[in-house]
């Protein structure tokens, strides 16, 4: 058995969360917090809300378990990708903010996947960004690569 | 207190650190870091399109650190397959015609061809990195870099040693890429007409400066072939004759792109009556070795650095074929049957994965190359020209000026009233 250390994660909605040391090593953020020890009490995530953590924690779970196949994982990951891009994306923020590398890539390539078929406008709205082009700007840069367009 | 001793240039406010916004791209909900990270994983097509959303996304998609972690996720092997090129000649009109098979998508699309359409020679020397470099043997005097994904292209200039004809007996091309010095190569080895125990010469182009330089060929190898055989990670691989202490045999050489020398590599054992093929297996060297008599299998070999060529496995093959012209990067194996159709096997049951068929291809025309998007340019692309009929009727005039007896046949009537 590994040792069951246990850690308390605060979210920033006040609500605890107590887990494994083992499994909250995953957020690398965690990690450098318990090597230079300052984890004695609840380690606060004021950028992470409970409903958030909690969808963190059910996939560092899954992905602690010992005996789950490669393509049970990848079926575990797929449903659990399977959410509204709102959550999606509240997910890809908070496993930036824990350092977890792996979860980041995986919500990466969801993300990536979602977003093939967008138009450049459908982008801006998605991700709020300014269009800092002029019209010209625009269209010029649209005819560079015209045959990409249609 | 201390006093600046000279003119004090710039500026007065000379803070080291500029103040950066938190979010440089803009009022992005992401930072840069997860928006690299997920553009990267986009297909070239997409990123053209998305460079068009904000300023930052348009520097970010041209950096070279982007592009190679772009090449990264787009060389990630895929259970599913990866993308193959494929040359076929037209059935009438002897025209060279490039596709693209997109297992992903499970689609064949005809790419526009790059090459000068004047000329009725044309080979494929291979694909790296993204970039896929076209040749006119047996001289080789034509050489055209192409990114099929970016759809641009440039032609090469040549070596200023002209290979003279009555002495040469052809040149062969190979590709190479440098990672070290993020460099494309191209090799062109010269071969002595009839002698085949005279070396080839060497020569290698940079497209970083474009200029030619003479290398040796301490091996000393004759290349066979107009171009190398496979390309893998960037290296250029080519079944040769060699004569050593073991006497005139056929070996393999590759081009050590670090050291800029070839080496040479032992054959596995093939006869009079078996095929070979070399491939690039999951990015190692692998051969495909069949029985010239058996239409049904096929034995896989695979190099080890250190243990050298061994058999991975025989695939006995559901329905049978009529050449095999490859494999998948993934190891699904290419084969064309009697009627031109290719068939992808999957290797492990022998099952026919999926049919492709190029409109109008010569049967026995086709070859095949691994291939992968990439961003990357060289210097002095310039965007592919779309082949129209009037070209193409052009080059068909002047094959009936030099081929008197020639047929033309097209379904265009109004090319025949030209024609005339």
């Amino acid at each position: 058995m590994s040792s069951t250390k246990l850690l308390t994660l605060k979210t920033s909605d006040g609500e605890e969360f107590k887990l494994d040391e083992a499994v909250a090593v995953k957020s690398q953020a965690i990690k450098n917090m318990v090597e230079d020890d300052c984890v004695s009490n609840a380690i606060p995530l004021p950028n992470v809300d409970s409903k958030t953590m909690t969808k963190v924690i059910e996939y560092w779970k899954k992905h602690s378990e010992e005996g789950v196949s490669k393509d049970q994982l990848n079926d575990f990951d797929k449903g659990f990708l399977e959410v509204h891009h709102s959550v999606l994306y509240d997910l890809l923020l908070a496993a930036n903010y824990l350092n977890d590398k792996e979860l980041v890539d995986v919500i990466c390539q969801e993300v990536a996947d979602r977003i093939k078929g967008k138009t450049p406008e459908e982008i801006r709205k998605e991700f709020d960004i300014k269009n800092d082009f002029t019209p010209e700007e625009e269209e010029k840069i649209r005819q560079e690569n015209a045959w990409a367009f249609d | 207190m201390a006093k600046g001793k000279g003119k004090r240039k710039g500026k007065g406010n000379s803070k080291k650190t500029k103040t950066r916004p938190l979010n440089p791209t803009s009022n992005c909900i992401f930072p840069r870091e997860i928006i690299s990270n997920i553009l990267s994983r986009l297909p070239v097509k997409t990123l053209l399109q998305f460079r068009s959303v904000c300023k930052p996304w348009r520097n970010l998609i041209s950096k070279p650190n982007f592009i190679d972690t772009h090449f990264y996720h787009s060389s990630s092997l895929q259970h599913i397959g990866s993308p193959i090129l494929i040359h076929t000649q037209h059935v009438k009109s002897s025209d060279h015609v490039l596709s693209l098979y997109n297992p992903l998508e499970s689609s064949v699309v005809e790419l526009d061809n790059p090459f000068p359409f004047f000329f009725q020679e044309m080979a494929v020397v291979g694909s790296c990195n993204g970039i896929v470099c076209l040749c006119k043997p047996p001289w080789g005097d034509v050489i055209t870099l192409w990114n099929p994904a970016m759809r641009q292209s440039r032609n090469v200039q040549l070596s200023k040693k002209k290979p003279l004809m009555g002495i040469y007996s052809g040149v062969s091309i190979g590709l190479a890429y440098d990672s070290q010095e993020n460099d494309f190569l191209i090799l062109s080895l010269l071969g002595y007409r009839k002698v085949i125990k005279v070396p080839d010469e060497v020569e290698m182009c940079s497209t970083k400066s474009f200029s030619w330089k003479k290398l040796k060929n301490e091996v000393g190898f004759r290349a066979l072939g107009f171009n190398c055989n496979v390309i893998i990670k960037g290296v250029p691989y080519w079944s040769a004759m060699v004569e050593d202490e073991y006497g005139l045999r056929e070996v393999l050489v590759y081009f050590d792109v670090g050291r800029k020398v070839f080496e040479k590599l032992p054959m596995p054992g093939i006869t009079m009556e078996t095929k070979a093929h070399l491939v690039d297996l999951e990015d190692s060297l692998g051969m495909l070795i069949w029985a010239k008599t058996d239409k049904y299998n096929v034995d896989v070999w695979v190099m080890d650095d250190e243990n050298g060529w061994s058999k991975k496995c025989n695939v006995g093959l559901v329905v049978g074929f009529d050449r095999i012209i490859g494999c998948l990067r993934n190891g699904d194996i290419v084969a064309e049957n009697e009627n031109g159709v290719l068939l992808l096997f999957d290797p492990v049951t022998g099952f026919v994965k999926t049919k492709l068929c190029i409109d109008n291809a010569k049967s026995g025309s086709s070859v095949i190359f691994n291939y992968l998007e990439s961003l990357v340019m060289i210097r002095g692309m310039m965007p592919v020209k779309k082949q129209t009929a009037r070209d193409k009727l052009a080059r068909e005039n002047l094959l009936k000026v030099g081929i008197n007896l020639k047929v033309i046949s097209t379904d265009d009537s109004r090319q025949l009233d030209l024609a005339v």
